[in-house]
């Protein structure tokens, strides 16, 4: 098999016309028994601009191949870098070159900003603090928000509940937590400890 | 509230700054009867006191065991020993062995498979099935 | 910065008297208990300035004190210690810095609480001289990072933990209690005995002024009443009763640099700090704790004038499945700030926000950057000022 390979032209296989660069690799190749199997799958061809071909430049040229892999926080976005740094120059240089971005992600729409409406009045906030304080457990926050037309956030910011309320709201909670069992009870502090990792980023 | 911090120490890299040799103290043991001693006899009287000038870093005890073959030990900052017996070794040899014992960490012996150890991350990042165009396979 | 001139100083730091002897106590001492000479050549001319005579010489023991009388040993002792030798040789001290100055750094004031034999007076300088050089090359390095992270990196680097870790991988060893007989080559401070407290010396109180319940202790009075790593300094000095080992090996290294400048000089021990301790090994970004990034990202956008920052996906797989990977990125227009990768979508977008924080608080010139006392070097470079950050993020 080897020989087969090693018949060819050199230089036909390093042009890269032929798909088996990979396989040349001793450390890609496997037991005698499963080499005809795996041969094909390890046939990765590589990158385009690695490649020759018609397309590619005739001159020399620097070949640019982001890594596949997240992005460290080592790395400062170019908007953060200050004013006065030498490497703003540089990124300016290569910003100019590639063509802006024509599509970004899309959105996500659980987390999209809705943005300050400023639609209620002095009289409005009244209202809400004069209903929450008068019944607080028919007038819910979610209640406010949805007749006033405002988020829940804006309607907690204005007024709190009173203590009796909130006093209940705590033992029905200490209720439902009474209930869990050892699975769900693991279940929570693993989303709390995961929560925590999260805000350090590891 | 604003950031908090974490309190870690750093991790010393010998070399990259100074560099302290890991070996701080060797102990000649001798004998004066045994025939076992005579290379060590020997090298204790014309070879060490040139060793000992060209390491000054290392502290150096010689003292008799009796009856006993001589052996050379080695203490190491991480708190280890090692120990050559040097019976019937020539006194070349025995520096031979004082020299090996010198240039050795304390850590045991491991097979070493691969070729780079670093604490330091990898320039292009660790492979990220998430990033990156894919491969067709 | 304005130079002290310390090798005026070590002459008086070897003499036996350096003035009149204004504690009584001190005079006793010398007199009753038997001279202690700092150096040999020192008790040959010798007179007081009370021009008294040495009333006392006849009625003291004409027999010489052995050396276990004597809470540390002897400066002569100094050359007969091959670990001494072998300390000075393995950290590659000058030949100006003498073995005797090496044993003094090894003595804790709680083994010998006279100040002309321990090394509180060498800790002291030597302390000062390394919290400044880690001060200065984090300043510069990352001039972003915000006060309580500054803390815990300048604890990370010449905090007493790894001043006791650097004290460690030098090979110094403990002696298990001080005494004259001592090998001048061990580390000499009184231990304190199993199932005995730590004095920390708060029973007096701290330096600080907030007695009342309402003075919070905040960054910013850190700042002004508190020590390098944003810890309390309290009122009360326990340097001379049982030590930790950390405070002892902390003490020991902060001497040896505050020998190295007497000695050697401000060059010598700016290389010696730099090739210590500024040489280890640091992430930085592991020292994080973030609460309420997201709040914080949009507020550092507002007032650097960004776009307000949006979390687009990026790449997803998965969903609705058991093991769901949602990739999301945070955007301030078209520029991406951070990355994040989790489980779930608010996950991702708090580590999202994280790593962009991260980015900015991270930001920095180069490991190469000058710092200010390259500046007093001979044939310095005219100064470029160095970025100065307006402060972290406040929400």
């Amino acid at each position: 098999m080897e020989t087969g390979l090693l018949r060819r032209p050199v230089i036909d296989l390093l042009s890269g016309r032929s798909q088996c660069l990979f396989a040349l690799n001793t450390a890609a190749r496997r037991h005698e028994s499963s080499y005809r199997r795996t041969k094909h799958r390890l046939n990765v061809k590589p990158d385009s601009s690695f490649l020759l071909s018609n397309n590619s430049p005739q001159q020399d040229h620097i070949v640019f191949n982001p890594p596949s892999s997240a992005p460290s926080v080592q790395h400062t976005p170019l908007i953060f870098l200050p004013k006065e740094d030498k490497r703003r120059q540089l990124f300016a240089a290569t910003a100019a070159r590639t063509p802006a971005p024509t599509r970004l992600p899309p959105v996500i729409q659980k987390f999209k900003p809705v943005g300050v409406r400023h639609h209620l009045t002095e009289k409005d906030i009244e209202e809400i603090r004069k209903l929450r304080s008068s019944d607080p457990f028919q007038w819910s926050a979610a209640k406010l928000a949805r007749k006033f037309n405002c988020s829940m956030f804006f309607v907690k910011m204005c007024c709190e509940a009173p203590e009796e309320k909130k006093e209940l709201e705590r033992q029905k909670l200490e209720a439902l937590r009474a209930r869990w069992g050892p699975k769900r009870r693991r279940a929570r502090e693993d989303m709390l400890k995961r929560k925590e990792l999260a805000l350090r980023d590891e | 509230m604003t950031v908090q911090a974490i309190r870690k120490a750093t991790v010393g890299q010998n070399g990259v700054g100074a560099f302290i040799l890991q070996c701080k103290r060797l102990d000649f043991h001798y004998c004066d009867w045994a025939g076992s001693s005579k290379g060590m006899n020997s090298f204790l009287r014309h070879s060490l006191s040139k060793f000992a000038a060209a390491n000054p870093q290392i502290e150096i005890t010689v003292s008799p065991r009796p009856r006993k073959h001589p052996v050379i030990v080695g203490h190491y900052i991480n708190g280890r020993e090692k120990a050559i017996c040097v019976r019937n070794l020539q006194k070349e040899q025995i520096l031979q062995k004082a020299e090996l014992l010198r240039d050795a960490s304390g850590e045991k012996l491991k097979r070493v498979t691969k070729p780079v150890k670093s604490i330091n991350e990898s320039v292009r990042g660790v492979w990220s099935p998430y990033h990156g165009g894919g491969i067709h396979v | 910065m304005k130079r002290l001139r310390l090798e005026r100083w070590s002459g008086q730091l070897l003499s036996p008297r350096t003035g009149p002897s204004s504690c009584l106590r001190h005079q006793q001492e010398q007199r009753i208990a038997g001279r202690r000479l700092q150096s040999t050549s020192a008790g040959l001319d010798l007179t007081y300035e009370d021009g008294e005579e040495l009333l006392s010489e006849q009625e003291a023991p004409k027999t010489p004190r052995k050396r276990e009388d004597y809470p540390s040993p002897p400066p002569s002792a100094a050359h007969q210690s091959a670990k001494l030798a072998a300390l000075h040789a393995r950290l590659s001290l000058p030949k100006k810095l003498p073995l005797q100055t090496m044993a003094r750094t090894l003595v804790d004031p709680s083994a010998d609480s006279n100040t002309r034999f321990n090394n509180a007076a060498l800790a002291q300088v030597g302390g000062s001289i390394i919290s400044y050089h880690v001060a200065e090359f984090l300043l510069a390095t990352y001039p972003r990072l915000p006060m309580t992270v500054l803390f815990a990196a300048a604890y990370a680097y010449n905090g007493p933990k790894t001043l006791q870790l650097i004290a460690k991988e030098w090979g110094v060893e403990t002696a298990a209690a001080p005494g004259g007989e001592v090998d001048p080559g061990l580390l000499q401070f009184s231990k304190i005995k199993p199932g005995q407290g730590l004095s920390l010396g708060f029973g007096g109180g701290s330096t600080r002024p907030d007695k009342k319940s309402w003075m919070r202790r905040g960054i910013s009075s850190r700042n002004v009443y508190d020590d390098e790593f944003g810890d309390v300094i309290p009122k009360e000095d326990t340097s001379e009763l049982p030590q930790a080992t950390e405070t002892a090996y902390s003490n020991f290294v902060k001497a040896v640099v505050g020998s190295i400048y007497l000695h050697a000089g401000r060059q010598a021990a700016k290389t010696f700090v730099q090739q210590h301790i500024l040489s280890r090994h640091l992430q930085l970004s592991t020292l994080f704790k973030f609460s309420e990034p997201v709040r914080e990202l949009a507020r550092l956008c507002q007032r650097e004038g960004f776009e307000y920052p949006v979390a687009r996906i990026l790449s997803e797989t998965g969903r609705h499945s058991r093991s769901p990977v949602f990739v999301v990125g945070i955007f301030s227009g078209t520029e991406k700030l951070g990355e994040g990768a989790a489980p779930n979508l608010t996950e991702a977008r708090v580590r999202a926000c994280v790593a962009a924080l991260k980015a900015w608080y991270l930001y920095s010139p180069g490991k190469s950057v000058r710092v200010p006392s390259d500046m007093e070097e001979a044939n310095a470079k005219p100064w470029e000022p160095l970025h100065v950050d307006i402060g972290e993020i406040i929400h």
